[in-house]
């Protein structure tokens, strides 16, 4: 049980990460491998706001808004300038997450901080006969009502049906007098800041500590191939597979840990390279 | 070919006459390994079109495998080497099998999780791999008088293998394979329309760019008698990537001249920036702006526009994908 919960809230963190690559990704055809950092700058940003003694949601608040500037610059200022060289951003991407993880290992120093969870979370709550931190079921509501909003946010507003669209046909959006470079940056930046948000989250139960960026990264591919690329609905159905399998798994094979968690992806792939949920049109 | 042959010679002959210090000569061992490395990888990378961040498993599955057989498995070290080259291969062969039937961002995807689970097997197989610790006490062959575990010995060792790897992936390059290895590069559509197995020439190239990462990868554990999970990480597939994106994945050298130019940026750029991390991010990013083809084919193209001072030449235009 008490594994169960802590897949649970593993897979909502895990699914906000991956919420934020699958939109990238989908829109922009951008395999932003710096998305673990962006993870990793939400987490490092919102413990030095705890630290500082903003409350608990202004901390949320800082990490989500900081990833979206330095996304939105980072897509303003170099992805654009690539245009459509897929290697090239790959790689341009691969840079910023250098330059993240070496910036926070400079700032904040090699020791993993740890972030006190809100004041009124640090309790036990009671379920059927076992107990679980009040945070870890926070955060497993929190991701599940921003996952429903995305939900809202993509199919029932006017920038969603924009954002469809994106996805669908990008010279038709054009067209249609969309800006594209608009909609380029603020998916870039909104995307980089679910990826900021699940980081400050994250902090209460992981604490904040170098490498994360490149512990949670790879999870996230996992989720998104297995999910399919740019499928909202894939991403969230994957992240609670994935991390049902990241928190057990270890428990099961100590020794395999890692190879339990990618064969699944790689079965995937072999049989249905679209993934779970995505489309062949791709 | 001669005059990479001749360099070589005189870089390799001055080393060995005038290094102040064996650091140099096990430094100019390394280059010759990484070069290697990098030199497979492009073969992915610039004449498949393929980008691979799991290549790391393939240098990484020889050099434990050497380091394993020789040491627990008890085999002689030329009998490790050979098992161990034949171990990664038959894994190049079976993984590429179903990975090459992806390409672009999916095949970026599928060679890293292989990358992370060779690293997961590395970090977490304590029982085989030694873990975190790695596996020690790992002891270089020798040939007939010649000692490897002299340092010159060893570089002149290293330069021989990286010349003859050179002269084998020239080949390759030149052939009628390299050339339709090209072709399913550049129109996969029309080569299978042509009758060519689009799927059977990635995989050979596959293969042939893992054999060649092994044998780097046995190098390096003979290089540093010791293999740790470090070399299979994300981070060093990136610097792998970085060497060839750097020197330009489509130039014949390009690959070398990046390795020169990371590792030694790596190896001395501490003296004047204190993160090396961040500023090797910073020059990939400019890299990638500026000169996506490369230094060596940027360099090429000041040259040869200065000579003729005219218009772009066609392997300029083309040089861009």
């Amino acid at each position: 049980m008490t594994y169960l919960l802590s897949s649970l809230s593993f897979g909502g963190l895990l699914f906000l990460v991956t919420a934020g690559f699958c939109l990238i990704f989908g829109i922009m055809r951008v395999p932003n491998l710096a998305h673990g950092g962006f993870f990793m700058l939400g987490a490092y940003v919102g413990v030095a706001a705890l630290r500082a003694g903003l409350p608990f949601p202004l901390a949320v608040l800082a990490g989500g808004l900081a990833t979206a500037a330095l996304g939105a610059v980072f897509e303003a200022g170099v992805l654009r300038r690539i245009g459509n060289n897929e290697d090239a951003q790959v790689l341009a991407t691969v840079g910023l997450a250098l330059i993240i993880g070496d910036s926070i290992l400079t700032v904040w120093g090699g020791n993993p901080l740890r972030a006190p969870a809100p004041e009124a979370l640090r309790t036990s709550i009671q379920l059927a006969g076992a107990f679980f931190p009040a945070y870890r079921l926070a955060v497993l509501l929190v991701s599940v009502l921003i996952a429903v909003l995305l939900w809202l946010l993509i199919e029932r507003t006017r920038l969603g049906a924009m954002l469809r669209a994106g996805v669908d046909d990008l010279k038709m959006t054009r067209a249609l007098g969309i800006s594209v470079p608009l909609l380029f940056s603020g998916t870039f930046a909104f995307g980089s800041c679910l990826a900021g948000v699940a980081g400050v989250l994250a902090a209460p139960i992981l604490s904040a500590y170098p490498g994360m960026d490149f512990d949670m990264l790879p999870l996230a591919l996992v989720v998104v191939v297995l999910g399919g690329m740019g499928s909202l609905l894939g991403a969230f159905v994957g992240s609670f597979l994935v991390a049902a399998v990241y928190v057990v798994g270890p428990v099961l094979f100590p020794e395999f840990a890692y190879v339990i968690l990618f064969l699944p992806m790689m079965i995937v792939m072999a049989i249905r390279p679209q993934g779970l949920f995505g489309s062949a049109s791709h | 070919m001669t005059r990479f042959a001749l360099l070589l010679l005189v870089v390799v002959a001055g080393l060995g006459v005038f290094s102040p210090s064996d650091f140099y000569l096990s430094f100019a061992s390394r280059i010759c390994i990484y070069g290697l490395y990098a030199m497979s990888l492009a073969l992915l990378l610039g004449e498949a079109g393929l980008m691979s961040f799991g290549h790391t498993a393939f240098f990484g599955i020889a050099a434990y495998g050497v380091g394993w057989l020789s040491t627990a498995g008890g085999l002689d070290p030329w009998v490790a080497a050979a098992a161990a080259l034949a171990i990664a291969s038959a894994i190049g062969f079976a993984f590429g099998a179903f990975a090459v039937r992806v390409t672009d961002t999916a095949f970026v995807m599928i060679t890293l999780a292989l990358g992370q689970v060779a690293w997961g097997l590395a970090y977490r197989w304590v029982s085989v791999t030694g873990g975190d610790n790695g596996l020690t006490g790992i002891a270089r062959p020798s040939i007939g008088p010649a000692d490897l575990t002299r340092p010159l010995t060893f570089l002149v060792f290293c330069g021989l293998v990286l010349f003859v790897s050179v002269l084998a992936i020239d080949r390759l390059r030149g052939s009628a394979l390299g050339a339709s290895i090209r072709g399913v590069r550049d129109q996969p559509r029309r080569m299978s329309a042509l009758g060519y197995n689009v799927w059977a020439i990635r995989l050979a190239t596959f293969v042939c760019s893992g054999f060649f990462a092994s044998v780097a990868g046995i190098l390096d554990c003979w290089q540093q008698r010791f293999v740790s999970p470090v070399s299979l990480s994300l981070l060093d597939a990136t610097l792998v990537l970085l060497m060839v994106v750097i020197g330009g994945a489509r130039s014949r050298f390009g690959p070398l001249v990046g390795t020169v130019v990371v590792m030694g940026f790596n190896e001395f750029a501490d003296h004047f920036v204190s993160r090396t991390q961040a500023a090797l991010g910073v020059v990939l990013i400019l890299i990638v702006i500026f000169m996506p083809s490369g230094i060596a084919p940027w360099l090429q193209g000041r040259m040869s526009s200065r000579r003729s001072a005219g218009a772009p030449k066609l392997s300029e235009v083309g040089g861009a994908k």
